[in-house]
């Protein structure tokens, strides 16, 4: 008999901001001002920046 | 960088499951300040290192929608910093409150993550998403 039991849990599972610049500015401006540390990865597309900071999966 | 699930929001979330009588409200806003870190313990973003000398509270976007039934069942939580809020304070931590106008001594603190740098400023908007997982 398996006798593992599934554990019910509640996770924080991600936590991710998006920075748009400003009209006017653009993103690396305001990845500039942001002067970001501690995330775990940084996706840069037109005018906004996907900062994750916590990613489990 | 760490995150806290605090034990007062363990217990809304199993009252509100369990329909116990005078369960705590849901998951309705989400805040940042610059106090260092969190503790399972807290109950307010002051129960850690005092009163934040930079706090900023709003309500979600919008009501998190459910997504289809899965394993884990992964909910989302939306809430911007528009370019006119916490400009030139450091994002330190994020927490999660079950209170559409959260404060910083409101006993409304779910869930949080610490450990953060991320200096606000008026060139740009932040939506943060904070995801909670259900297993």
């Amino acid at each position: 008999m398996d006798n593992k039991v599934n554990e019910p849990r509640v996770t924080v599972e991600e936590v991710s901001g998006v920075i748009e610049a400003a009209p006017g500015t653009t993103i690396y401006e305001a990845l500039r001002d942001a002067a970001l540390s501690g995330f775990k990865s940084i996706v840069v597309e037109g005018s906004k920046a996907t900062v994750t900071w916590l990613k489990r999966s | 960088m760490a995150n806290v699930n605090m034990t007062q929001g363990l217990k809304v979330v199993g009252d509100r499951a369990s329909g116990v009588a005078g369960a705590g409200g849901a998951m309705a806003g989400m805040s940042v300040d610059d106090n260092a870190s969190f503790t399972a313990t807290d109950t307010n973003a002051g129960s850690t290192g005092g009163a934040p000398a930079h706090f900023q509270g709003n309500a979600l976007d919008s009501t998190p929608t459910g997504p289809a039934a899965a394993t884990p069942y992964v909910v989302s939580h939306v809430m911007t910093l528009t370019t006119g809020q916490y400009n030139t304070f450091v994002v330190k931590r994020i927490g999660l409150h079950n209170s559409n106008a959260p404060g910083a001594a409101t006993n409304t603190l779910m869930f949080g993550i610490d450990g953060l740098a991320l200096t606000k400023q008026s060139t740009f908007s932040l939506v943060i998403t904070f995801k909670l997982s259900y297993s």
